[in-house]
């Protein structure tokens, strides 16, 4: 929590530091930084405010751990395709998904679905109203599209090349 | 709106599980808020500095592939928190930048971070992070040159 506090006041400051030098060098480009940080904050404050209360009740409703535990179960083409799809539903950064897969890893997953698990879980479903609101359905549709096979070819890749180093 | 009305849901489901619910939504609020400041800061800062025309000549239509790899690369060395990337996405949109572009920086911030390569190589091994890193980042150029077509 003190942490939390701390990187917080870091980027405040800043992000101010950094508005305060450019307002103090050219009034008229602070004004456009200004303009820009206040119409973005205005346009967005809601879509956030909805993507935060998603996250925390899709943390408790459906807890990433559970999810990983169901995925460890399943293996063969099954565990590949639910490796790359489920996650798509999972929020965190690579900080939180890392260690998560590993454990998946430990408990006898196949490379390929951690691969696949690490690339679909880039589909930011939680994120999908702050997607659609500044670029569009069409570009958030085509991305999830092209994503889940992508996220089966990486897994198989990865698993190929990390087998092949097992054999001698 | 569609929040609120889950919260309700949620609310009458589970009172406990509900505020632990909002637990977290305050520190994802606390956690991602000041970054987004940082980064509308930034956004303006550009918009101040660097005309829309070299955005576009940059990472526009014409840009091709030394666009789509430029965002790539801008994207995996950027410290941003993924809610962040949308925002500032939308920003180059709008400034000139193509689609296929926006989606090499998408997605090469989400899943490729500088920041979380030792994490990554202690947890998975130095050949499983340096092949998924090159792998995602051969992959998404290809996507992002097939999304510059279709978009």
């Amino acid at each position: 929590m003190k942490s939390l506090l701390k990187t917080a006041a870091i980027y405040i400051a800043l992000g101010g530091a950094i508005w305060g030098l450019i307002a103090l060098v050219s009034p008229a480009r602070g004004e456009i930084v200004s303009h820009a940080v206040g119409d973005t904050f205005k346009q967005t404050i809601e879509i956030i405010v909805a993507v935060f209360i998603f996250i925390g009740l899709l943390q408790v409703w459906v807890p990433p751990k559970t999810i990983a535990k169901f995925l460890g179960k399943e293996s063969g083409w099954k565990g590949l395709i639910l490796a790359s799809t489920v996650p798509i539903g999972i929020g965190g950064s690579l900080f939180t998904i890392l260690p998560l897969v590993q454990t998946l890893l430990e408990k006898g997953a196949r490379i390929a679905v951690a691969g696949a698990f690490i690339t679909a879980w880039a589909g930011k479903l939680p994120l999908l109203p702050l997607e659609i609101h500044f670029l569009g359905w069409k570009f958030a549709l085509v991305r999830l599209g092209l994503l889940v096979p992508s996220a089966v070819i990486i897994g198989l890749s990865l698993e190929k090349v990390m087998e092949r180093r097992g054999k001698p | 709106m569609v929040a609120g009305v889950l919260l309700a849901l949620s609310t009458v489901r589970d009172r406990k599980k509900t505020r632990a619910a909002l637990i977290i939504s305050g520190k994802v609020t606390l956690q991602v808020l000041p970054v987004l400041f940082f980064i509308f800061v930034l956004m303006g800062t550009i918009e101040a500095f660097v005309s829309k025309d070299t955005i576009a000549h940059l990472l526009g239509t014409g840009s091709g592939v030394p666009g789509i790899l430029l965002a790539e690369t801008v994207g995996s060395v950027a410290l941003i928190e993924p809610a962040a990337v949308f925002p500032f996405s939308g920003y180059l949109r709008t400034s000139g930048a193509s689609y296929g572009a926006i989606f090499g920086f998408v997605l090469a911030a989400i899943l490729i971070g500088i920041a979380t390569l030792p994490l990554e190589i202690k947890l998975f091994g130095p050949r499983f992070t340096l092949f998924r890193n090159v792998f995602t980042f051969i992959l998404i150029l290809l996507l992002a040159l097939l999304v510059g077509m279709i978009l």
